[in-house]
């Protein structure tokens, strides 16, 4: 078996183990619900692919990617296999929450969602990529409420941690003692 | 509207670049449009009275899981594929007893990703580039109080 032939059928076995690897898309620290598909809330019939009530848009790419290269030596023999995997984990579960106002009274709805993968390779190199895609858009609930009988995750923002319940002009007690301290 | 991926221009272009080498890929837009349930990515989900209800108000039942493959041929170009998770969703909360599905998670790779860049065949048009989706997720119901 000849060494050029034993580096292709490496890079083979090597994009095989990177498979393994694939890109995820999901939001599960999310406050608002992230819906994929017509059905809007449990009981609700399917709705139309737009709902009313359109605030923003957010979208979002996860991505995996794998470079491997054969570097040869001088007696044409393979000196060193380099190989390198990386990515861009999802973010969607942060800009959903940068992207909803009040928790209670929010969705986010998908319209589009696309996975690709593709592999490039030559004889002494291999290039392997994930991705998945998703793009939505923040839809005002008219009858959302949280439920009373469960307190809500804190959300940590520019203001500091702060609970969806609490009002947008309430001041954090620590920036209070701070300026009576002024005073 | 931006378009969601552009990886077949990308994977085009790499070819290019890198001269003999080869490439092979798909594209698969991910639908749940016939679903008759709520599927959401986040860890929580309404009820019909717009009450948001968080995973201590849910009961977890089962796993979802969908598995499909996308393929394409012409380096990644043709056709754009589709899949199509509603009927698989379906079918399987309605046998969990399931209302809704949380902490959905949507993968690509893996699987018969293996096409893509398998040796010499990959430089052949013809030779079909696969994207391995799969779906999973917690099928769940409300509490009783």
């Amino acid at each position: 078996m000849s060494r050029r032939f034993r580096v292709c059928a490496g890079s083979w076995v090597l994009c095989a183990i990177a498979g393994c690897t694939g890109a995820h898309q999901t939001a599960d620290l999310a406050r608002v619900p992230v819906l994929l598909g017509p059905v809007k809330c449990i009981g609700c019939e399917p709705a139309g692919r737009r709902a009313p009530g359109a605030l923003g848009n957010t979208s979002d790419e996860a991505q995996v990617e794998m470079w491997s290269i054969a570097l040869l030596s001088f007696d044409g023999g393979v000196d060193q296999v380099m190989t390198d995997i990386g990515g861009t984990p999802s973010s969607l579960a942060k800009k959903v929450n940068d992207g909803t106002g009040s928790a209670c009274a929010e969705n986010m709805v998908l319209h589009d969602v696309a996975a690709s993968s593709y592999g490039v390779n030559g004889l002494f190199f291999l290039h392997t990529k994930s991705v998945v895609t998703v793009s939505g858009t923040a839809n005002r609930v008219p009858n959302g409420t949280c439920d009373p009988t469960v307190e809500l995750w804190p959300v940590s923002g520019p203001r500091g941690i702060t609970w969806p319940e609490q009002p947008e002009a309430t001041t954090p007690q620590h920036e209070n003692d701070g300026r009576s301290k002024l005073q | 509207m931006k378009p969601p991926v552009n990886l077949s221009r990308g994977a085009g272009a790499l070819c290019i670049l890198f001269g003999l080498s080869s490439c092979a890929g798909a594209t698969a837009q991910v639908k749940a449009e016939r679903a008759r349930y709520p599927l959401s990515l986040s860890s929580v989900v309404r009820q019909q009275d717009g009450v948001l209800l968080q995973e201590r108000s849910l009961e977890k039942l089962a796993r979802l899981n969908v598995s499909s493959n996308a393929v394409a041929i012409g380096y990644s170009h043709l056709p754009k594929g589709e899949v199509d998770i509603s009927e698989e969703v379906n079918k399987q909360v309605r046998k969990a007893g399931g209302e809704a599905v949380i902490n959905l998670t949507i993968s690509a790779g893996g699987g018969c990703g293996f096409f893509n860049a398998f040796p010499f065949l990959n430089l052949l048009p013809f030779w079909p580039g696969c994207v391995p989706v799969s779906v999973t997720g917690d099928i769940v119901k409300r509490r009783r109080p």
